[in-house]
């Protein structure tokens, strides 16, 4: 589904990404893990096409295609999703409203018909109770006032009416409780199948004791690393990623 | 010969034949030739016109009197009027009331034209009372108008009448037989103690002409009156205006002042609240959406002379291609307005590297026990709200619409008429190019 080869990207001049190969099929759950300023965000942003950055090697596929020059809403459109680490607050717009302009315009860059209000309300009844959400909560401004954790989940929740084929989920975990996690965790376990895949971006490991990868990713200095099942995701957990930086360094 | 001196001796002229006035309305007509002979046009020294300059528009060829009797049909004013509001309607066409197009009342209150008031004996003492009592002495623009006014809105809300249905006021310019004209539009509108009102006011050109309007309207509110008061300034890109609305606001009086503007070459707002009395309360709301060369100046002064006042101002702007935005938001609170609590917030974004905002707040403060606040900021739009609503599908152009309206929303949820909020609604979709499928 997602074939990434050799990939450098950079920032204002500074190189993020030095060389990342990644291959994701359908039905498979990634996680990538590093220190803080690895560049897994810059990763993440970077599938979901944000403008900043600059591709200087290397070649991004999307089932085939290459989707590099692709604007974020036409990989959107083509199943794509990034669930912010920091969703943006949007006054004024409510979440149903939001999440129905969403929705239809994906459908009609799909040449799929709009979807009625009516199933439009049904399938948000369905998503929202699967992931624990009262209906006040849909009909207030989009992130406005939300708590870290309603955030989060109101990102599981875009995710589960927008259905990608490839979601990925930016350090989900972090501002949840143990609760949210639990509830937050079922609801993507819910939405996975065979055909969709799951990337996930963390730093801890205890969003992966929900959700099972079968791989893990250590993602350092803007490169993979390491990678392994998710006994790796464990060790890292115990030993913390000073082993991994002595690993490299040796090398080097 | 230029301007100024074309417009007075053209005073001279031909003024003095026009209908009769009553002595009053005479007198004030010859002291004002006086001020504005004095003082004649702004000049770019004048520190209140820094950043807006008049030279420009006074080089053109006006037509000092408009020619008048020109025939509108009713379909070429519908555009500008909400056409499925009930409403009383006043509609002036080159500066002459149009009966036709109008509708009015003597019922339980008076909505009518303003030189049927001032030529009556009837309103003499309200008239001696009231009209041209606000404006500033030595002021040459309002001054002119005093001069030359004709034709305007008379509005006079006795005690305690709620006024059913909104006033539209409607000044159209059609330039036939000039290019350039010179209008001076005047409303006087008195909101008796609990009287209730709103009115919606608009300026527009019809075909290719570059009109200039120097609008004055005088208003007041007495004790616990409420007045709700919208102008939609959305010309066609070669017509000015400049607006002078002076309001002065009696005892426990709300007055709300919303400023909608699109469009236009030049549109300057001197919007003057006067709080004449204890426990007022003063809205005032701008929000502008300009392309291309225009530029809006919004000049506030918020006046709080007595204790337990109250204002709130926020003005929006969002700037792109060339446009210009000015504010400049002057608040004075006077020894004995003790317990005024006063704030102003001006937010501007600029979308074009070309675009400018000059934004100045301005605060007075004498009184020892207020509170007042303000705030201004001028931006961009915010790339990673973009990226956010963006990566959900929204394609980029209503990605960015939408943002500018949530920008907005704070300054659109003051409009109490549906259809006014509708009509404002579409007008901001058309402006960036966007039909909004969000419920507003």
């Amino acid at each position: 589904m997602l074939n990434i080869t050799n990939l450098h990207a950079r920032i204002e001049g500074k190189d993020i990404l030095r060389g990342i190969n990644l291959e994701i099929k359908s039905g498979e759950i990634h996680a990538i893990m590093g220190p803080n300023g690895s560049g897994k965000s810059t990763l993440s942003s970077i599938i979901s096409g944000k403008e900043e950055y600059e591709l200087t090697q290397g070649s991004l596929l999307f089932e085939g295609e290459d989707i590099s020059g692709l604007s974020p809403e036409e990989r959107a459109h083509l199943g794509i999703f990034l669930s912010f680490q920091y969703p943006v607050e949007i006054p004024g717009v409510s979440v149903t409203n939001f999440i129905r302009t969403a929705v239809n315009a994906s459908r009609k860059a799909r040449n799929l018909e709009e979807m009625s209000a009516a199933q439009m309300l049904k399938k948000i009844r369905e998503k929202s109770a699967l992931l624990g959400i009262d209906k006040n909560f849909l009909s207030r401004s989009l992130n406005e006032g939300f708590s870290g954790g309603e955030k989060k989940r109101n990102e599981v929740f875009q995710m589960s009416m927008l259905e990608p084929k490839l979601a990925i989920l930016d350090e989900t975990d972090s501002g949840l409780d143990i609760d949210a996690l639990r509830i937050v965790s079922e609801g993507v376990n819910t939405l996975k199948s065979s055909h969709n895949a799951i990337l996930i971006i963390t730093h801890y490991q205890r969003l992966l004791k929900y959700i099972i990868p079968d791989y893990v990713h250590v993602l350092y200095q803007g490169k993979i690393v390491k990678s392994g099942d998710r006994e790796l995701a464990l060790e890292l957990e115990k030993k913390g990623y000073d082993w991994i930086k002595k690993e490299v360094k040796k090398f080097q | 010969m230029d301007l100024k001196d074309r417009i007075i001796s053209s005073y001279i002229a031909q003024r003095e034949t026009q209908i009769p006035v009553n002595r009053y309305v005479h007198q004030l007509r010859c002291m004002a030739i006086d001020v504005f002979e004095k003082r004649g046009f702004p000049m770019p020294n004048d520190e209140e016109w820094k950043y807006t300059h008049l030279m420009p528009l006074l080089k053109r060829d006006y037509t000092i009197f408009a020619p008048q009797k020109t025939s509108v049909e009713r379909k070429d004013i519908q555009p500008y009027l909400l056409d499925d509001l009930d409403s009383f309607r006043l509609v002036f066409v080159d500066g002459v009331y149009s009966s036709w197009l109008s509708e009015t009342t003597h019922q339980d209150k008076d909505i009518c034209v303003l030189s049927h008031a001032l030529s009556l004996k009837k309103y003499g003492s309200v008239i001696e009372n009231y009209y041209s009592k606000l404006i500033p002495n030595q002021e040459g623009l309002s001054a002119l108008n005093t001069a030359f006014s004709q034709d305007g809105a008379y509005i006079y809300i006795p005690e305690g009448t709620l006024v059913e249905k909104p006033v539209q006021i409607l000044y159209l310019s059609t330039g036939r037989g000039a290019d350039h004209t010179l209008l001076h539009p005047r409303n006087l509108m008195i909101l008796g103690k609990g009287a209730h009102l709103q009115i919606i006011e608009r300026h527009h050109a019809l075909g290719n002409h570059s009109p200039l309007s120097n609008s004055v309207t005088e208003i007041y509110a007495n004790a616990y009156s409420h007045l709700e008061y919208f102008k939609i300034q959305n010309d066609i890109p070669q017509a000015s205006l400049i607006d002078h609305t002076f309001v002065s606001q009696d005892h426990g009086s709300q007055c709300s002042i919303g400023t909608f503007s699109f469009g236009g070459e030049l549109v300057r707002n001197n919007l003057h609240v006067y709080q004449r009395d204890q426990e007022v309360h003063s809205h005032l709301n701008g929000l502008s959406i300009l392309q291309g060369e225009s530029l809006v100046d919004h000049h506030t002064l918020m006046e709080h002379a007595h204790p337990n006042g109250q204002s709130h101002e926020i003005y929006k702007g969002i700037f792109d291609d060339k446009s210009i935005g000015v504010f400049n938001g002057k608040i004075t609170v006077r020894k004995q307005a003790q317990k005024t609590n006063a704030f102003q917030q001006s937010n501007n974004v600029l979308l074009s590297h070309e675009a400018t905002i000059n934004t100045k707040p301005q605060l007075e403060i004498f009184a020892d026990d207020v509170r007042c606040s303000h705030g201004c900021t001028v931006g961009q739009l915010n790339q990673q709200a973009l990226f956010y609503l963006r990566s959900r599908g929204i394609p980029e152009k209503q990605a960015r619409a939408q943002l500018l309206f949530a920008f907005s929303r704070e300054v659109l949820e003051h409009i109490p008429i549906p259809q006014l909020k509708n009509h404002i609604h579409e007008l901001i979709g058309k402006k960036l190019n966007v039909h909004f499928e969000f419920a507003l």
